[in-house]
Order: structure tokens, then sequence, then C-alpha cells
């Protein structure tokens, strides 16, 4: 039996950390955002928010310079090119919008009429990367909600198209990022 | 005076300080109220100077400083010669939360290490009922001196002791804590709620 071509295990591994570390930073900025809290719990969820959010810029270029080192395993055989064309189109804008919305969010940090930096745990502090605008940092909110929620639904259409992937086509995509030792069966 | 200043050869000097300072006492009219007016100290353990800011969507913030001290004189015959002083650490701030605490003793609000205190002391009081005085006094803040005006409601405890609220609006704006204005609320709510024991 030949090995099915796979991504490279520290690839494996940044993908699902990632996954589990922004499903984590969304949970927590949703909750800073609506729940019901006092004062001082609020402060803390935007806090943990904004250090693991930007973080996860730290991630992504961990996981681009090792893309770039290790490569692509090659195109799944018998795909179409309609196929082929989707999956890049979407895997482009998973990273784009992994950039983006930490990026706006620093950026209304940065911008904020209150002045609250991205400190890392008390470790270090995020220095700002924009001057004080408080229109501006509105704008950025919003824009900063509404890219975490399109990277969320672009997040489970990618998730959908895995498991279409695995169980309709059965052309066994999924076991080339699932981590080794508990792959899919292909 | 003279016979304090007449000890036992070479004790001139210590005398002399004696006799100095009791002058000085005696020709100081601040003295002279201070024997009809009764020394308090406020008891710690039932005090509590908490404060209430409200923001643009932020829920309420509530915190309480831990650490002052504060003096009283009371003359409860004449209110009006009564005098009030408080001396509060702004790096005592707590409001639940130590990375919240850590921003408010921060440059942008409290700025603690630059103004270690905040103080309060009176400069009139008013009596507007039996149980309510106006105090007037000059408030401290980031080494800003403006006056402010205090509502104190003060209930005798029966014994020595001494209970009263006292309740505040601090324009921060006024002290030069612009930061998060307006989405900060510029004005923020005081309440000391305290007692005093005499003595």
């Amino acid at each position: 039996m030949s090995a099915a071509p796979r991504w490279s295990g520290g690839i494996v591994a940044l993908h699902w950390l990632t996954a589990g570390w922004i499903a984590a930073v969304f949970a927590l900025g949703l909750a800073a955002a609506r729940a019901d809290l006092d004062a001082a719990r609020k402060f803390d969820l935007y806090q943990t928010h904004k250090a693991l959010g930007w973080l996860t810029l730290i991630l992504l270029a961990a996981r681009l310079v090792a893309r770039a080192a290790r490569g692509a395993p090659p195109d799944a055989p018998g795909w179409s090119r309609a196929t082929r064309w989707a999956s890049r189109v979407v895997h482009a804008a998973l990273y784009a919008l992994m950039a983006a919305v930490p990026l706006i969010g620093w950026l209304r940090v940065s911008t904020a009429i209150v002045p609250i930096p991205v400190s890392l745990f008390g470790l270090a502090t995020i220095p700002d990367i924009a001057p004080l605008d408080g229109a501006l940092s509105e704008t950025l909110a919003r824009a900063h909600a509404v890219a975490a929620w399109t990277l969320a639904a672009l997040v489970a259409f990618h998730a959908a198209a895995a498991l279409k992937h695995q169980f309709v086509d059965r052309d066994a995509i999924l076991a080339r990022i699932w981590p080794s030792g508990g792959e899919p069966s292909r | 005076m003279t016979s304090i200043a007449a000890p036992p050869r070479r004790r001139f000097a210590p005398a002399l300080l004696l006799a100095l300072v009791g002058a000085a006492a005696l020709l100081d009219c601040r003295f002279a109220f201070a024997a009809e007016r009764a020394a308090w100290r406020i008891d710690p353990t039932r005090t509590r100077i908490g404060f209430v800011v409200d923001a643009v969507g932020f829920p309420r913030t509530q915190g309480e400083f831990r650490v002052f001290d504060g003096r009283l004189a009371i003359d409860f015959d004449r209110p009006a010669a009564s005098r009030v002083a408080f001396t509060v650490r702004a790096d005592s701030i707590e409001v639940g939360s130590s990375s919240f605490d850590d921003t408010l003793r921060g440059p942008n609000f409290l700025d603690s290490q630059r103004f270690p205190d905040i103080r309060f002391e009176s400069t009139r009081v008013e009596k507007r009922d039996e149980t309510t005085v106006d105090l007037t006094g000059d408030l401290t803040l980031l080494g800003v001196t403006r006056p402010l005006t205090v509502e104190v409601m003060v209930k005798r405890l029966g014994g020595a002791r001494l209970a009263f609220v006292a309740r505040a609006h601090i324009d921060r704006l006024a002290y030069g804590m612009n930061s998060g204005f307006p989405i900060i609320s510029r004005d923020v709510d005081l309440t000391v709620s305290s007692e005093a024991l005499s003595g």
C-alpha cells in the first residue's frame, strides 16, 4: 500500500490547534459582547479575548512559514476544475480572514476612545498601531464582528465540505489533515 | 512659663523648646478650637469608600478603595467648627478584577505611581438639618485641587460611636482624567459609609 499524500505533521498540528484556538477566541468575543455580566467579569473576558485573538496572528504566521517550508500535497485526483477552484478560493479566504479578524481587532483596540491596549496576561503589552479615533474605532468594531461571523460561516462551510468529501464522495481527502494514528478510513 | 524655663542648671535648651511650643500652642487659634472639638478616628473595619461609574455599552463599574485614613474633629454644638480630612491610597482601588484594577491604577486613569494619594480636606461645614450636613472642601486628585461638596448623613450610635454616610459627585474631567470620555461617563458617584470612634 503506497502512502497517500498528506499534509506535514507540523501543519496538521497547527491546523487543529488554530481551529480550537479560534473557536475559543470566537466564543470569548461573543460572550464578552453579549453576556449579561458585571463589569469586572466583562473586562476580563474582553482582555482574554484580545490576548488570545492577538496570538492567533502568531499561530497563523507559524502556519504560513510551515506551509512555505513543507509545501502542500498535490491536488486530489479526480476533482473537477470547479472543485479545485472552489477549494482554493475557500482556503485562500480562510487564511485572509484568519489574518483580517485579529488585525481589525487590533486596530479597533488601538483607535478606541477607552485606551486599554492588548495585554498578554500581564507578561507583555502589545503596542497600539493607530492613533485614537473614536468614530473609526466604532466602524472597525462592526467590521471586526462582520469579519468574525464571515470566518465562522466559512469554517462551517469548510467543515461541511470535508464531511461531504469523506462520507459522500469518499475521496479520502480528510485523511490528509487528520492527525496520524487516528485517521478516518481511506 | 517661668517655672518651666527655670529648671536646674544646664537644662536651658530643652526648657526653651518646651516654652516655645507651649507659647505657640496658646497663640494658635485652631488649638483653642480643638480643645472644644472632639477628635474622632474612623473605624477601618466599618468603613467603605465606594464609587460607581457608568459607561456606554459596558456595565456600570462599581469598586472601592481599600486603604485610607480619616480624621474628624467634630463640634456638635457648633457644626461649622468641625473639620474632616480623608486620604485615600489611589493604588488600593478594587473593582473585582486584577487586570481591571491595574488599568484603573495606570497612567490613563488614577496614575497612582505619580499621584499615590487622593485627598479631601474640609473647608466649610453647614448643618442642613438634624441629621444632614453639607461638607465643602478641597479634593486633590491627580495633583489637581478643586472644591467639592459632600452631603453627609450623620447618626450618633450612642456611646463613642458615630455612623455617617457621605455622598458626592466627582466630575473627573475637572481633574484632568479625560481617558475614555464620552464612552466612560465624566461623573463618578462616590459613597463613603463609615463609623467613627471617639478619641
